[in-house]
């Protein structure tokens, strides 16, 4: 095999990979501001959701997340979104919980799991989420001698999606006060 | 040049990737517990199959033969990455329920096999028809599973609650356990009309 | 989050193969034969656990610096596929023994896409390096577990008188569906 037949094939090999790699710069370069907008619209929506008060929201970026904590948003109306993620059934359940300036939470949603479809799954229902609103203080499913009702057959999910509440209050009473 | 409708059949029925070849298991088998998932990820592998036969066609004659396999994957890599980045600017919805099996897409043995088959041996207009026959036969087949298991499951079709409340719902359907039962069984169906036809 | 819980999650809750359908093309493909089926299992083990590390380290050392994070999925499958290329001539020379025994299955591994599902999963979780190793590693032993007893059934079944229209891929497909239903039995064992 003389040196031309190594070459010629490696650089037009070395060609197709620039070409490619500059074309999805250039699609990359198009699509980043979309799909920015889409990713700060999912959220907001999803903020708006679990406190309807507010109107903006801002990531308080040097906050101490603590327990399943994975971000702190503080909001125009003096309360926070904070999103956890606990550990449920089938992996972690991201959640999004709302708790205004008195430390009560103002609506709760999860926002992604991988729970067992019409079990855990029916986290998603408002039948389910709508009972945290208004709660304060520590949590427990009525098992464990609370008052959130758990989903039927998924205790499992039902304690995850309330320890991640509970992390979020918790938070809120340790560091609510310093932002 | 074969006809193109011809082309466009043979990849939908007499050598359909899915119930004929039985290629490209992983997101047949995955993304089917609704009719929505299955038919997305049948599009999405269509578009990636289409542009990635017409790009490996017209550069037919400029890669060499032994480096193909790499720039086959190369080209394939890159459309696959284009796709993933426009289902997450216009259709987040369909890309979060897709997840990990988008950039998969890549490693899907149905796009690499026919850029070797035919991509690499055909004409761009013949290699476009392959792609749409191809990519149509493999989004029938995800269409046909996701909607037989969201029947079964979840009661309902493309989300439109069909079977009334006190219907049982098989919840097995939509799990893991589901997709191989379902597949199995369409498979086994399609046997024995094949057995018929030929006895 | 323990190290072995991670192993024994990728091994038994979340097995490639039974729930998350990663690696489904060779699981059907090459489980004929327990003898097969064990030689790609090891096989698979053996680049995925290696393919889990590069991944990591052309993630971190070369995509995230130069902020080309975009192009991770044409840069894994080529590590990938080079690595690959690299230990089937590696083992050639180096251990021909071992080579004669996985040599026919490394390069099916390269479009097993449970290898390159566990580089994107690991960036996707930003698991640090010892992590991703360890969750490459225990998938893949997941993946060879999984691969072994399916091969296990199939030897045995072959021998059984079966409805003709079942012969093959249906019976097969069965099979991993009921192989599935007992898996899910681990599923909520292990909490990461």
């Amino acid at each position: 095999m003389n040196m031309k037949e190594v070459i010629r094939p490696a650089v037009i090999l070395l060609i197709i990979a620039g070409v490619a790699a500059a074309a999805l710069g250039a699609v990359q370069s198009i699509t980043a501001e979309p799909i920015r907008l889409q990713e700060e619209q999912t959220r907001a929506a999803s903020m708006k959701a679990v406190m309807p008060d507010a109107t903006s929201f801002e990531e308080i970026t040097d906050a101490d997340l603590t327990g399943s904590l994975t971000a702190v948003y503080k909001a125009d109306n003096g309360g926070f979104v904070i999103t956890t993620e606990p550990s449920g059934f089938g992996g972690a359940v991201n959640t999004m919980v709302g708790i205004d300036a008195d430390g009560v939470i103002t609506g709760l949603r999860v926002t992604k799991h991988s729970e067992t479809p019409g079990l855990g799954a029916k986290s998603t229902d408002p039948s389910f989420y709508d009972q945290f609103t208004g709660m304060s203080g520590t949590l427990a499913v009525t098992k464990d001698g609370g008052e959130v009702v758990p989903i039927t057959s998924s205790t499992i999910t039902s304690r995850a999606v309330t320890s991640g509440a509970n992390d979020a209050l918790e938070w809120f009473a340790a560091n609510g006060g310093a932002y | 040049m074969a006809n193109p409708l011809k082309i466009i059949k043979n990849g939908i029925i007499d050598e359909n990737p899915t119930f004929v070849q039985v290629i490209g298991m992983c997101p047949t088998l995955a993304v089917t517990s609704s009719a929505i998932n299955g038919i997305g990820m049948g599009l999405s592998t269509a578009a990636v199959l289409i542009f990635a036969n017409l790009f490996i066609s017209l550069l037919r004659k400029i890669i060499p033969d032994k480096v193909r396999i790499p720039c086959f994957i190369v080209v394939i890599a890159a459309f696959v990455t284009v796709i993933e980045f426009l289902l997450k600017a216009y259709l987040p919805a369909l890309n979060a329920s897709l997840g990990l099996y988008i950039p998969l897409i890549v490693v899907n043995c149905i796009i690499l096999a026919r850029a070797e088959a035919f991509a690499f041996k055909n004409g761009p207009v013949a290699a476009i028809c392959d792609g749409i026959g191809m990519g149509l036969g493999f989004t029938i087949a995800l269409g046909v599973l996701g909607l037989v298991r969201e029947f079964i499951g979840a009661g309902t079709l493309f989300d439109i609650t069909v079977l009334p409340a006190a219907f049982p719902r098989t919840l097995l359907f939509v799990m893991a356990p589901g997709a191989f039962f379902t597949l199995g069984c369409l498979m086994a169906a399609l046997n024995h009309f094949r057995n018929k036809k030929k006895a | 989050m323990n190290l072995i819980l991670l192993v024994l999650a990728g091994i038994f809750v979340n097995n490639y193969v039974l729930s998350q359908f990663l690696g489904i093309c060779p699981f059907l493909g090459v489980s004929k034969k327990l003898e097969t089926a064990v030689g790609m299992g090891v096989a698979v083990i053996f680049v995925m656990s290696l393919a889990a590390a590069a991944a990591w380290l052309v993630y971190a050392l070369i995509l995230v610096p130069l902020n080309i994070t975009y192009l991770y999925n044409i840069a894994f499958i080529l590590v990938i596929a080079s690595l690959v290329q690299f230990v089937e001539m590696f083992l050639k020379k180096a251990a021909p023994a071992l080579y004669q025994a996985l040599g026919v299955f490394l390069p099916l591994i390269t479009t097993n896409c449970a290898v390159l599902g566990v580089a994107v999963l690991n960036m996707q979780k930003n698991y640090n390096f010892i992590e991703s190793v360890l969750n490459g590693f225990g998938g893949a032993t997941g993946f060879a577990l999984a691969i072994i007893l399916f091969a296990g059934i199939r030897e045995r079944i072959a021998d059984n008188d079966t409805p003709k229209a079942f012969d093959g891929f249906p019976l097969a497909l069965l099979t991993a569906g009921l192989m599935s239903i007992a898996f899910l039995g681990f599923s909520g064992l292990i909490k990461l």
